[in-house]
């Protein structure tokens, strides 16, 4: 078999129902929680798996992953998406008591001159609760990807993967990736005033408010 | 799957030591009795190591992890050399309490897939007899190392050898639950940088989960009221390491009761998950416990607090029961009933 055809078996007999049982433990770790827009977990498309899989070291030839069945880490991904920044702290909080990570990242650009905004990341293990012991323990990846995202985080970072990539392979022009980083930088200042006017309505008491 | 390099190593308790000892390991022949011996322990990891354990990341939230480190680079290239850093970190983390160990590590493979034991035994005393046809004698021997002690350690890794791969493992720990915490912290959090793979609120979770579950569904009138009843007394345990069998084995239950609530678990594997209880998580998933009477009255206090909260007469011979409570009116509810 191929490794699309190893793939396609593992999408349906475990990601997919992996991916519907991860949704829906963490809407119940989330239940009651304020500011929560939506929460969904999926597998990754088959497709993209496939692409993912053949990429190259950099400079170096050879594949990036020997084996990417067990390499690749994002094959169901998770998203929450909350109102403001300061919410993205509460809410990884209150899943990291009941999740395993082995990785954190905040997807930040590495100079205050460049330009992306795509909120945080962790890579977790799935936790025991949601693997059906039926289910062929080859089948069944050892991580998922869990991502904690602003609305405006959320917008760019789904409208850059549609814009900032062109179908073709080719690199975008200095103007086009000037627009992007206009966007980015306008999320940002977004999602700061929005969490700034957060903290200035919902924590000051309501004498000075008035 | 059998093992195809084993090492061993004096460990020495070298935390805190004013002049820690050095460590030496060597090859250990892959025939005879202590090969016997380790390859029984390598192939019966299944029904030994129980505990699912993970290793932590960095403190900076990268995918790091300095035990994890050494693990992979023994399991790329098993010899004494590449094992000398784990004996080493085990010496640096070995106390005095802990005292000497004889570590041994193995690894061997099948088709595409590697698995590494480490496993530790604790040094001991014991007399040796020696019977021939004229007489009987005995004499005292040190340094005994023995797998069957209380202080038995070991962890396996097993899985496609990647850049990825171990993050979890399977110990056994027999210490873990030791009142002396650098005792229970030894092999798992301190030598391995793990932790349970689930997590105290999980696995807290689930068990008060299936127990709220159990008592709703129950249609049998004892059962809701002992389950409702080891609620309150369940929180203390607080900071045990148990699995959710062993949780309602503590909790003293019927049986009906036990089966009731395992039922309600996702898939009975969840019984078995170890864990460190947690009584704050607990009170969160079950945070009132409400009394039902034939007579319409519903009784609601918190869980843990409600046979404080509510006095209770003992059965007249109608089998009718009188509950009170007294205290000052703060508040009046009308709730809707879930269709």
């Amino acid at each position: 078999m191929s490794l699309r055809d190893d793939y396609i078996e593992r999408y349906q007999r475990v990601l997919t129902p992996l991916a519907d049982a991860l949704q829906a433990l963490i809407v119940d770790l989330l239940d009651g929680q304020a500011r929560i827009d939506r929460i969904s977990a999926r597998p990754k498309s088959v497709d993209r798996f496939v692409t993912k899989a053949a990429k190259q070291v950099p400079n170096a030839g050879g594949p990036k992953y020997e084996h990417p069945l067990h390499q690749i880490q994002d094959q169901v991904g998770a998203r929450v998406i909350v109102f403001y920044k300061s919410d993205v702290q509460r809410i990884s909080d209150i899943l990291l008591e009941y999740l395993r990570p082995t990785e954190t990242k905040d997807l930040v650009p590495a100079s205050e001159w460049q330009f992306g905004y795509f909120g945080r990341h962790f890579v977790c293990l799935f936790p025991r609760e949601i693997v059906d012991p039926s289910w062929p323990e080859a089948l069944v990846p050892e991580f998922f990807e869990l991502q904690i995202k602003t609305l405006f985080q959320h917008a760019w970072s789904e409208s850059n993967h549609d814009l900032g990539y062109k179908p073709e392979g080719d690199l975008l022009t200095g103007d086009q990736e000037r627009m992007l980083a206009y966007t980015s930088a306008q999320a940002w200042g977004a999602d700061r005033i929005f969490d700034d006017l957060f903290n200035e309505l919902h924590q000051t008491p309501t004498a000075l408010r008035q | 799957m059998t093992i195809a390099h084993l090492q061993t190593f004096l460990v020495y308790p070298n935390k805190n030591a004013p002049e820690p000892r050095a460590i030496s390991g060597a090859n250990v022949s892959l025939e005879g009795e202590v090969y016997d011996l380790l390859e029984d322990i390598f192939t019966s990891t299944d029904n030994e190591c129980k505990i699912d354990i993970s290793f932590d990341r960095d403190e900076n939230g990268e995918a790091l992890n300095e035990c994890r480190s050494l693990v992979l680079a023994y399991a790329n290239a098993p010899s004494v050399s590449t094992g000398l850093p784990l004996a080493v970190r085990l010496g640096a983390h070995t106390t005095k309490r802990s005292a000497l160990g004889l570590l041994f590590l193995a690894t061997g493979q099948f088709e595409d897939r590697t698995k590494v034991l480490i496993a530790r035994f604790a040094a001991n005393s014991g007399i040796l007899a020696d019977e021939n046809p004229e007489q009987l004698t005995v004499s005292f021997i040190q340094r005994v190392f023995m797998r069957n002690a209380g202080a038995y350690k070991a962890v396996v890794y097993e899985g496609i050898l990647t850049p990825q791969a171990f993050w979890s493992g399977r110990a056994v720990d027999r210490q873990i639950n030791s009142r002396e915490v650098e005792v229970s912290r030894y092999w798992i959090t301190d030598f391995l940088l793990s932790d349970f793979r689930t997590t105290s609120a999980q696995g807290t979770r689930v068990v008060a989960a299936a127990m709220r579950k159990a008592a709703r569904g129950s249609t049998n009138l004892k059962v809701k009221n002992e389950i409702a009843a080891s609620a309150t007394l369940a929180p203390n345990l607080n900071g045990q390491v148990l699995t959710g069998a062993q949780f309602l084995d503590q909790l003293a239950l019927s049986a009906e009761a036990k089966e009731a609530i395992t039922a309600e678990f996702r898939h009975s594997g969840l019984a078995n998950e170890q864990f460190r209880f947690s009584a704050e998580e607990f009170q969160r998933q079950l945070p009132y416990k409400t009394v039902e009477l034939d007579s319409g009255a519903m009784l609601t206090a918190p869980a843990a607090d409600f046979d404080a909260v509510f006095a209770r007469s003992d059965e007249n011979d109608a089998g009718r029961v009188t509950y009170s409570a007294t205290g000052t009116e703060i508040g009046f509810k009308l709730t809707k009933l879930p269709r």
